[in-house]
């Protein structure tokens, strides 16, 4: 079971890098030449007027525009340590650049031509964007990937496909839900950015929440009567899993709303829930992978250690869980 | 006993090591996620560097944003519907720009020899919609006003989103450099970034 699932893994790795490597000439082209523009072009003009070479319209100028700059002592605002390092960034970074225009291109011939197989191919495009746009970083995995790693109550490999549809299905639907009634009712889609700043800073306090209740049980399991009873234990243990669940998704996902926009714009609300569909299935594979992924590994390194020692392990990770969502619960009101 | 498969040869080895191999490699899949790029929206854009007697004045910069993108913009903004967008309509944009971007600097960094220096705010901004692809154009001008001196100098200026939400492109194409001075000696180039390309102009006085 282990192999295939590391197939799997290695398979899609390996997609991602072939279809990356195929998309990405331009970004590859863009790095390996560096192109020297020199001032052949000296004028005798002394006037400081420049023109705008890439408009002819008139611009809105601001106050204070005249200024020069000035040494900053402002930190320039690094990403991930880890991102200097390409791993293939830049080879997915393009294709989803070319998915993207893909799906945009097919949904203007779909209005063109009214033609259904070009509808079946936003729907196709569309999920296999977002397959590779949820690998990425976000989209609930870590969050999930974290409790069932820490959590002993979650082991069953059917966990891994059912948390796969709870996120797609909330990440997708606050986007339907978000973009579509905000259109329907006020015929703007609002700022999308805000919308998520607002739903990641509400999901952050109830994660904070679940970290803390997960924490507390974890110490006084053994000493509330309430969780003696095997059946109260049973139910309640499922709660944190759902709710962790939900809360995965609870950002609505910002490629569903885009491509939503697209086809609203056009009049083609359908073929836009058509293609979240699509991306709904793509996402909840990605998930239920990582899901599965995480449950898999976590099993084979308890069968490393002896039951004992195991179950002191699997209580202290529980309690470690906690401290983490506590921490990425702060994390997600904070940073946004 | 079982095989495992590492740098192509066969090996024979027991099932707790296999499985240890075999999770760890997973779990490194797992955490290696992140490294892969998460953009939303995509802009191409243009850096067109403008050198004056004094040094260099500023550079003209264009972004190019996605259909997808565009498509907002176009519903948000082009209130006539006319697929162009007109002077109201370019200041609401403007407005948008600025709350927007202005806390993170409009996603530019400007280095001077290697130093950290201000980012200025956008003059002569435009908004439009190009005929030739139906795609959200932005034009703005970035005044430097940093004077050239006999000794070489070097300024970088680049965008790049640090929490990845957008993606910036540039190629070798897209920069240029408009030279109004007989005094100085400049050329723009494209460098290589840790994170991006990055359009490096070099100025000199004669």
């Amino acid at each position: 079971m282990n192999a295939a699932i590391f197939s799997l893994g290695v398979c899609f790795v390996l997609t991602v890098s072939v279809f990356g490597q195929a998309n990405s000439d331009s970004v590859a082209a863009g790095q390996a030449t560096a192109v020297e523009n020199s001032n052949k072009q000296t004028a005798d003009a002394t006037s400081d007027d420049f023109s705008n070479p890439f408009s002819n319209e008139e611009g809105i100028t601001t106050e204070g525009a005249t200024e020069g700059v000035k040494p900053s002592e402002k930190k320039e605002k690094a990403p991930p340590f880890w991102y200097k390092y390409d791993f293939g960034k830049k080879y997915v970074t393009s294709l989803q650049k070319n998915l993207n225009m893909k799906v945009s291109s097919l949904v203007n011939e779909f209005k063109a031509s009214m033609n259904f197989n070009k509808a079946f191919l936003v729907f196709f495009f569309s999920f296999i964007y977002a397959v590779l746009h949820s690998a990425g970083p976000g989209h609930g995995k870590l969050l999930l990937g974290t409790y069932f790693l820490t959590n002993d109550d979650v082991h069953r490999k059917r966990d891994a496909a059912v948390a796969g549809i709870i996120v797609s299905i909330t990440h997708n639907g606050m986007a339907v839900l978000l973009s579509g009634v905000l259109y329907l009712l006020i015929h703007s889609f609002g700022d999308q950015r805000h919308m998520q700043e607002v739903t990641k800073q509400v999901g952050g306090v109830l994660v904070i929440l679940t970290g803390l209740a997960i924490m507390l049980t974890s110490v006084f399991r053994n000493k509330i009567k309430f969780f003696d009873e095997e059946k109260n234990a049973e139910r309640l243990k499922r709660y944190p899993f759902y709710l962790i669940a939900i809360l995965s998704g609870i950002v609505p996902c910002p490629l569903a709303w885009s491509v939503l926009v697209l086809c609203i714009t056009m009049n083609l609300y359908w073929l836009g829930l058509v293609s979240v569909f699509g991306m709904a299935i793509g996402a909840g594979i990605t998930v239920g992978v990582t899901g599965l992924i995480v449950i898999t590994g976590k099993e084979s390194l308890f069968t490393l250690v002896n039951r004992e020692r195991a179950e002191k392990f699997a209580h202290v990770l529980r309690f470690g869980g906690g401290v983490f969502l506590v921490l990425f619960g702060y994390l997600m009101t904070k940073i946004g | 006993m079982t095989a495992v498969f590492f740098r192509g040869e066969c090996m024979e080895v027991s099932k707790s090591v296999a499985r240890m191999f075999y999770s760890s490699v997973l779990l490194l899949y797992v955490f290696a996620q992140t490294i892969f790029g998460h953009a939303h929206i995509f802009i191409d854009y243009k850096v067109h560097a403008c050198i004056n007697d004094e040094g260099l004045d500023g550079v003209f910069v264009n972004w190019t944003f996605d259909a997808m993108f565009t498509q907002f913009v176009q519903k948000e903004f082009d209130k006539d519907n006319d697929k162009k967008l007109n002077k109201d309509e370019q200041a609401a944009i403007f407005n948008k720009f600025t709350n927007d971007h202005k806390k993170v600097d409009y996603f530019a960094v400007i280095k001077v020899d290697g130093k950290n220096y201000s980012v200025p705010a956008p003059a002569n901004f435009s908004a439009r919609i190009l005929p030739e692809n139906n795609l959200v154009s932005y034009t703005f001008f970035l005044p430097l006003k940093l004077k050239a001196s006999g000794k070489p100098m070097e300024v970088q200026v680049y965008f790049f989103d640090a929490v990845i939400y957008v993606s910036f492109t540039i190629m070798p194409k897209d920069i240029s450099i408009q030279n109004k001075s007989k005094n100085i000696d400049a050329s723009i180039s494209l460098e290589k970034g840790k994170f991006s390309n990055i359009p490096t102009i070099s100025l000199k006085a004669r």
